[in-house]
């Protein structure tokens, strides 16, 4: 893999109008501008642009993207409908969850269960809780422990049929 | 006011078909966006032999959000913009912004290009060029906005 930065990392703020429409504005930043400072910038010109503007500002965020500049292709019949799903206990005894797009099959058990003691599932345990605390939950507590961790399939959307069909 | 969300990582997926996925995963508040990154594309290394997909990108994005909503404060729809064409540092780079529902008292009402032209004597819009001048923002190949260049009114649809 060569995860490339992009030359800048991307300031986005959505706009709501009187009529119910948005918007956005987008300013660029130099990648290597700390977010703190990127923040403290957007939060200055959010400020001049709503000075300016007959549009309310409901937010914005600050993007770092690095693309795949030799992405390995991928493997033929996959699909984004089926999904490894993995939930998570958290340090206050919720539970979060993030699933992986055409989970592989070798990963899973006959009951359509994710075998948690295939390595690569014990590598994703230490990736997510090993090491410094990065990843949390979505209430911002800590993820302690997989819970869960099995297949499912998700509806196909018109958009995501295949085209030569 | 804005108020600062826990961030997010999310890593992008291809399938066979061409279709996107994006797995999504909540980040510590406290964790700058090097330190992030780092591990976010650890973990899509571990991922990468867990999927028939293939990783197409990574990405680490913080977020403010308005808490609570305040009201439009005008009636100008949102597709009437302000356009700001900046000169960058490199020859030939310009970038541009734009201000949706831009307030028709930023744009001028006599002379040559009224109508069209922004005010860009007006104090806010001056202080917002200033901004883009000065502070850190450029165009989306990282060439510093040095001069503006053209404001006028644009409708984008």
């Amino acid at each position: 893999m060569a995860l490339v930065n992009t030359p800048t990392a991307k300031l986005t703020f959505d706009w709501l109008d009187a009529s119910g429409s948005k918007a956005t504005t987008v300013v660029h930043v130099p990648y290597a501008t700390l977010a703190a400072t990127a923040i403290a910038a957007a939060d200055v010109i959010v400020a001049a642009m709503a000075a300016l503007s007959d549009a309310t500002c409901l937010g914005y965020s600050l993007a770092y993207v690095k693309n795949e500049t030799e992405p390995a292709a991928p493997n033929a019949g996959s699909r984004v409908e089926e999904k490894g799903n993995f939930v998570w206990r958290t340090s206050n005894a919720r539970s979060t969850r993030f699933t992986i797009p055409a989970i592989k099959d070798s990963l899973l058990l006959t009951d359509g269960g994710i075998n948690h003691s295939a390595l690569t599932v014990i590598a994703l345990v230490d990736a997510v809780i090993g090491g410094d605390v990065v990843f949390g939950a979505a209430d911002g507590s800590d993820i302690t422990s997989l819970l869960e961790a099995y297949q499912s399939f998700r509806k196909s959307t018109k958009e995501s049929l295949p085209r030569n069909r | 006011m804005l108020v600062p969300q826990l961030p997010l990582a999310s890593i992008e997926f291809v399938d066979g078909s061409g279709n996107l996925a994006h797995m999504q995963i909540r980040l510590k508040s406290e964790v700058t966006a090097a330190s992030a990154l780092d591990a976010l594309a650890a973990l899509a290394a571990t991922i990468a032999p867990m999927t028939d997909c293939a990783i197409t990108a990574i990405m680490v994005r913080y977020y403010r959000l308005a808490d609570p909503r305040t009201p439009p404060p005008g009636t100008e729809r949102a597709s009437t913009t302000g356009a700001l064409i900046f000169d960058c540092a490199d020859e030939g780079e310009y970038a541009i912004l734009r201000v949706p529902a831009i307030n028709s008292d930023f744009v001028r009402v006599d002379g040559a290009g009224a109508g069209v032209l922004l005010d860009v004597d007006s104090a806010p819009l001056a202080a917002l060029i200033d901004l883009l001048v000065d502070g850190l923002a450029c165009n989306p190949f990282a060439s510093d906005i040095v001069e503006l260049s053209a404001a006028y009114v644009q409708l984008v649809p």
